[in-house]
């Protein structure tokens, strides 16, 4: 029995939060000298400089220093993986708004006052923007990524039904509520540097190169981020790079948070896809062969594109078996801001390709989509490999699928639906409903990225100290890592104190991301307390001439014959007993391999799943949409604290429907993005949220060696929400002629939705 | 005339020379006072994470009223004689929660808790005002949550009305009642600092004057305009004179012939009350303005002095028959408010004049009104079109009609052709079909980032269509 993990636990920080005493990183004291950091950003896209007149920005009242590419002792570079991704511009402006040069100066308001007074001469260049665009031009990152089975050409001719679409899907940007900040403090040992940052190892290595010096001499901390969601993986560096490298230059602390419009100009967002596909199908909707291309915006540099347009891959079968077929992934380059990780890593995009997919089969067969859906799932015996040659061992959907239809009355709902849609006669009204699964794959794709460290020092008081290289950002990580400790040691969870993320105590990190965090901290941290517990066992037994083992439980340690002390008495002995009481944890996930180059292998530890229902009305007047209701049913394996991942869950789907719905990147001609400010760019509001959100729990321990049987879930429910996209496009079906499912593209906003409909009345004339 | 600030906060009276006037509320506190409970998170009032309580005591009722709003397009100035409640005043330390933030706690309301200082603003606010649990939507319609979901605010919400008052909020309540009942009588404040000034003078006279002699200052309301101009374009404002200590000009009252006279000061949250026994149908359109912190500071009259083609406010007064009233020290005069809107931002307003109140002309038994927004999101998002629709049905005929439209022109704009289409016309099918046709007349819209030129045509079609509809399905039933 378990005494701390499984169990519901409040976020450590709640507190906190509610009294704003919380601290981010644009709230810690400052020394009185500190700098302000601002960047001068391009206002043309792609075009060469010609020439950047400074000398009104240095002339500019409190403007203490102004640097440029030049500036830069070391590599001028933020690319986290190909080094593509100027810090400042470099003779060359890549995209519209990029970073031409910073100005450090004595307050804020100055420097960014400071930063309006260049004058720059350049000459335009040609710019490719959008997928079509670049698509049509050949422009890409790289080559391909092709998944090839069978004859797809033969499966789909053969088939007795064929049905071919296009799909567009946007992109998304964080929106995290606080914007990305920095803050570098000099010291005569190196430099410190608080970050909102993912990924602090990362960081150290970016401000090491950039600065010609050694990643010893840099530190990096975060206690908490206000929100991330991918946007903090990659995104944050740059500021700490420049902050970084101004304090290095003046010796003076300096302080760099991005206000929240060019936040918005300067990060990147979730790629937005075009998906074409063609599909083969028999009468009953079984799927036999696929033809696929989904091609991304990936922006002007590479960031993290290739992993995620690999993920989409990983998951444009979803959960869905297909006999044959040849789907390939074009990365394209822009001249755009280069897009990043966002919460799915490109899964989503993938998924929303499988979604589209059989509905599409199910309106030419005129049956229920989730019979189709059902039909069409992955097995455990002839159709459980993916296209990537990985077997499916864990599929729960063949039974989780029937009990949210039961649970949510989904058939019954269904049918009233499509009747009162039939019998609207005037009213603008329309519903539509839909259940969509997840099957997401959890594990970094980028294989060794899937290690992890932590560190637990036991005092002599027998108060423990907790830390691992894992960041919180909101997800309730830090908690969910304590319990495991605190079970572990056998102590109270307010026995073990929570401290902030830092590369000098927990060297080498991951970014926390991929919804890793708890599977990869939570296993270092428990290999840690568990090397303790051993020591304090050995010692003890010695000690006490004790034969058999030790329990550790509720702040006692007890044998099996009933004699017990408290927790503290025993460490304060063993370390009079000259024990060590401090531990390293490391933990590498097993099993895993991938070959990107032969696409091919087992890129996943195991599967997260779920799958969700969703009611929609729509307006047809104005296009304007709801969500009724939604039911939830989600795999989190044995929960470590089931309100938190519950908390995971329904934050997740809100996202996921801001995605797909209201959330709306519109970009310039030539690429600068218009939307670049929450007056324009709508992210829900508690209004949107469902009327009714039903959100349970499916009782299902992980089938691989997870910490204690839990399963990851910090992504995976945001494409729950695909099943509001597909109800939206249902409710719009009902203008559509039989057989047809409308090419809704996403988000379906108002005028998304108004567009389709207009197009599905001429089809159905 | 007072030329110190004065304002209660952290329980002490404070006395504030040398910040400058175009400081924010929010800078001040974060930057100058180190209260950095109060996020920054937009810097544009669309986020709430900056949301504190502006408390006012009423002498009369005995009591301080509270109103949330944004601290980041709020003026330091404009909190002279306030109490300026923050996160930081709700409770005393982490062991003595405030029934908000307890419940906040309980239901898991925070993730990342960047917004929540926000939320606990907005729901003390609710509970501060006694407001039913339904209302929770609206009170933190202006308030973001990327975590969450709001689910679990929402449930507190609901927690935290049923929760009775909090002793020890109650007792720094008292304190402020205190220093409130000690404030000599409010004679203005001019607020000098550095070459830069704000003016708030108590008297509508002294307001004319102080427009007359200073051409170049920039008059101030609410700032939920000047604010984005503030923070966003990095503009200087060394001159500002700000309406919003004179009485005559937020004052909301009916005339004995029965019109409405809004102050030109008078905040869309101020009017309503009255306002809404003129239009009880435009509830939708007053909810979905904006949020309720941006309700309570933004002024009726900015709203239409901004003469913003995707102004909410202008089409609704428009369809009303709405007079502008201008002031100025050489005089008043009255001006049809579609006279008032002469081109994109530009209206009729002299450089010495003030918009010192809107007229709205008593309403017609039965006269239909119906304002409808069209909008990306339902709450908090600006129009891609405002549709609003007036008019009566008198012996089979329309009669009084008009319809005005906001998004669809450069300006807001009746809709001439189509109103004289529609006027005196049969009530039927036909005439319906020939309104549809002339609003290609009337408008010819843009694109932009809000929507494209043919979704804010269809759209706006669509709804006179069913709007048509429905008076002909009306007009023949009273004919049956
Ligand atoms: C987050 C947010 C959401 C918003 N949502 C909406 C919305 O849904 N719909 C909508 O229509 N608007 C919306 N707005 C804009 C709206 O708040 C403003 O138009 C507001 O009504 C302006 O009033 P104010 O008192 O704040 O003006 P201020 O910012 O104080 O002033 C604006 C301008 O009006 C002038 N002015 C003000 N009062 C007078 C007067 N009496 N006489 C002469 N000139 C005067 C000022 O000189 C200034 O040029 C929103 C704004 C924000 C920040
Ligand atoms: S900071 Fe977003 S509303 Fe003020
Ligand atoms: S808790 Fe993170 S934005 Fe609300």
């Amino acid at each position: 029995m378990t005494h701390v993990v499984h169990r519901p636990h409040p976020h450590d920080s709640g507190p906190l939060h509610v009294t704003g005493t919380a601290p981010y990183v644009d709230d810690l004291p400052t020394p009185a000298n500190a700098l302000h950091a601002c960047f001068g950003l391009a206002p043309v896209g792609h075009a060469t400089i010609d020439t950047l007149d400074l000398s009104a920005v240095w002339a500019a009242p409190g403007v203490v220093d102004v640097v440029t590419a030049a500036d830069i002792p070391g590599e001028n570079n933020a690319g986290p993986v190909i080094h593509d991704e100027p810090l400042l511009a470099d003779g060359t402006i890549l995209f519209p708004g990029q970073a031409l040069f910073c100005v450090f100066a004595e307050t804020r308001l100055a420097a960014r006052k400071a930063a309006r007074l260049f004058t720059l001469e350049s000459t335009e260049l040609p710019a490719l923007t959008t997928v079509d665009e670049a698509v049509e031009a050949h422009s890409f990152l790289h080559g391909p990524l092709v998944f090839e089975r069978g004859d797809v050409s033969k499966a789909i001719e053969d088939a007795d039904y064929s049905s071919s679409s296009r799909l567009y899907i946007g992109g998304q940007e964080h929106f995290y509520l606080e914007g990305q900040g920095s803050l570098a403090l000099p010291s005569a040992d190196g430099l410190h540097i608080i970050s909102s940052t993912q990924h602090p190892s990362e960081i150290q290595d970016l401000v090491a190169e950039a600065l010609n010096i050694s990643a010893a001499e840099v530190t990096v901390e975060v206690r908490r981020m206000g929100g991330a969601f991918g946007g903090k993986e990659t995104q944050a560096a740059p500021l700490s790079i420049i902050a970084a490298l101004g304090a290095n230059r003046t010796g003076r602390a300096v302080r760099f948070r991005l206000d929240r419009d060019d936040d918005f100009v300067l990060t990147g967002k979730r790629h937005d896809f075009r998906a074409d596909i063609r599909v083969g199908f028999d009468a009953s909707g079984l799927i036999k062969g696929v033809d696929g291309i989904l091609a991304s915006r990936c922006g002007y540099g590479h960031d993290l594109s290739r992993a995620i347009n690999d993920r989409a891959m990983f998951h444009a079968d979803n959960a869905y078996f297909y006999p044959a077929l040849e789907l390939t992934s074009l990365r394209a380059k822009t001249h755009t801001v280069s897009n990043t990780a966002f919460r799915g890593f490109g899964g989503p995009q993938g998924m929303m390709l499988a979604e589209r997919l059989v509905d599409k089969v199910a309106a030419a067969v005129h049956r229920d989509p989730l019979d189709v859906r059902l039909a069409n799932l992955y097995n455990e015996t002839d159709r459980s490999v993916t296209p990537y040659g990985m077997t499916i061992e864990d599929n729960v959907l063949p039974q989780l699928m029937p009990q949210l239809a039961e649970t949510s009355d989904y058939r019954a709902r269904r049918a009233a639906i499509i009747d009162a849609n039939a019998s609207a006669g005037r009213s603008p009204v329309r519903r539509g409903i839909a259940l969509t699964p997840v099957r997401f794959g959890i594990s970094f794709t980028t294989s060794f990225l899937n290690q992890a460290g932590a560190l637990i020092n036991i005092y002599k008081d027998g108060s423990i100290l907790l830390n691992h290289g894992g960041t919180e950002m909101g997800q309730g990580l830090f908690v969910k890592v304590a319990q495991v400790a605190a079970e572990v040691l056998g102590v109270g969870l307010d026995d073990v104190k929570i401290s902030s993320t830092r590369t000098d105590k927990v060297p080498n990190t991951s970014a926390t991301a991929a919804s890793s965090g708890s599977d990869l901290n939570g296993w270092a941290a428990k290999l840690a307390a568990l090397e303790l517990r051993n020591r304090l066992t050995a010692f003890w037994c010695a000690e006490q001439g004790i034969d058999g083992g030790l329990t550790f439980a509720q702040g006692r340690v007890s044998t099996e014959d009933g004699q017990s002390w408290p927790f503290a008495e025993v460490v304060r002995a063993a370390y009079m007993g000259r024990v060590s009481l401090s531990a390293t944890g490391y933990y590498r996930t097993p099993k895993i391999d991938w070959d990107a180059k032969t696409g091919q292998g087992r890129p996943f530890l195991y599967f997260a799943y779920g799958a969700a229902v969703s009611e929609v009305e729509i307006d047809t007047l104005t296009g304007a949409n709801r969500v009724i209701r939604a039911d939830i049913l989600h795999d989190v394996g044995r929960s470590l604290n089931p309100d938190i991942d519950h908390g995971q869950i329904e934050g997740g789907f809100v996202q996921g429907m801001g995605w797909l719905t209201m959330e709306e990147l519109v970009y310039s001609a030539r690429g600068d993005v218009l939307t670049h400010a929450p007056s324009t760019y709508k992210i829900p509001c508690a209004s949107d949220r469902p009327d009714v959100l039903n959100i349970d729990l499916f009782d299902n321990a992980n089938a691989e060696d997870t910490i204690f049987k839990s399963k990851a879930v910090g992504e995976p429910p945001l494409m729950l929400a695909i099943s509001v996209h597909s109800a939206l496009a249902h409710a719009v079906s009902s203008f559509s002629p039989r057989g047809r499912w409308p090419d809704l593209d996403a988000p379906a906003t108002a005028e998304e939705i108004l567009r389709t409909i207009a197009t599905e009345r001429t089809q159905a004339l | 005339m007072s030329t110190v600030l004065e304002f209660f906060l952290g329980g002490e009276p404070q006395r504030v020379e040398g910040v400058e006037p175009t400081t924010t509320l929010l800078d001040y506190l974060r930057d100058d006072r180190a209260l950095t409970g109060t996020k920054e998170g937009c810097n544009e009032g669309d986020c709430g994470a900056c949301t504190v309580l502006l408390g006012q005591y009423d002498p009369l009722g005995e009591a301080v009223t509270y109103r949330a709003v944004n601290a980041c397009i709020t003026l330091l100035p404009a909190v002279h004689r306030f109490w300026v409640v923050t996160v930081e005043d709700l409770s005393n330390g982490l062991d003595s929660l405030h029934p908000v933030q307890e419940a906040m706690v309980r239901r898991h309301g925070s993730q990342c808790g960047f917004c929540t200082p926000g939320f606990v603003m907005s729901l003390a606010a609710m509970h501060l005002d006694n407001a039913p649990a339904d209302q929770a939507e609206s009170y933190i319609a202006g308030n973001l949550c990327r975590c969450t979901g709001y689910g679990p605010i929402l449930e507190a919400a609901k927690d935290s009305v049923a929760a009775p008052k909090d002793p020890a909020f109650a007792a720094k309540e008292h304190q402020a009642v205190a220093w409130f009942r000690s404030l000599s009588i409010d004679t203005g404040l001019f607020y000098d600092v550095a070459q830069a000034t704000y003016d708030a003078p108590v008297g509508l006279k002294a307001l004319l004057q102080a427009r007359k002699d200073n051409p170049e200052a920039v008059l101030v309301a609410g700032t939920t305009e000047l604010g984005l101009w503030l923070n966003k374009d990095l503009q200087d404002f060394p001159k500002l004179i700000s309406t919003t200590r004179v009485p005559e000009m937020t004052a909301v009252a009916f005339q004995p012939d029965g019109t409405l006279v809004i102050g030109g000061g008078a905040t869309y949250e101020q009017a309503w009350p009255l306002l809404r026994q003129v239009i009880p149908e435009g509830q939708d359109w007053f909810e979905r303005f904006a949020s309720k912190q941006i309700r309570q500071q933004a002024t009726i009259g900015g709203n239409i002095v901004n003469a913003s083609p995707i102004g909410d406010g202008p089409p609704v007064f428009l369809a009303l028959n709405a007079s502008v009233e201008l002031a100025s020290v050489s005089g008043t005069r009255v001006l049809p408010l579609s006279e008032f809107f002469v081109g994109y931002k530009t209206t009729a307003l002299a450089a010495d004049e003030i918009l010192t109140a809107i007229h709205v002309p008593p309403r017609e038994n039965d006269q239909l009104f119906a304002a409808l927004k069209v909008s990306k999101r339902k709450d908090q998002d600006i129009s891609a079109v405002m549709a609003v629709f007036s008019w009566r049905l008198s012996e089979g005929c329309f009669r009084d009609v008009r319809i005005a439209f906001g998004g669809m022109s450069a300006t807001p704009m009746l809709a001439a052709f189509t109103n004289a289409v529609l006027e005196g016309a049969p009530v039927t099918e036909e005439t319906a079909q020939q309104a549809l046709a002339s609003l290609d007349d009337d408008f010819s819209p843009i694109d932009d980032l809000r929507a494209t030129a043919w979704y804010r045509m269809t759209v706006s079609q669509n709804l006179l269509q069913q709007a048509l509809a429905e008076a002909v399905e009306t007009a023949a039933e009273a004919a049956a």
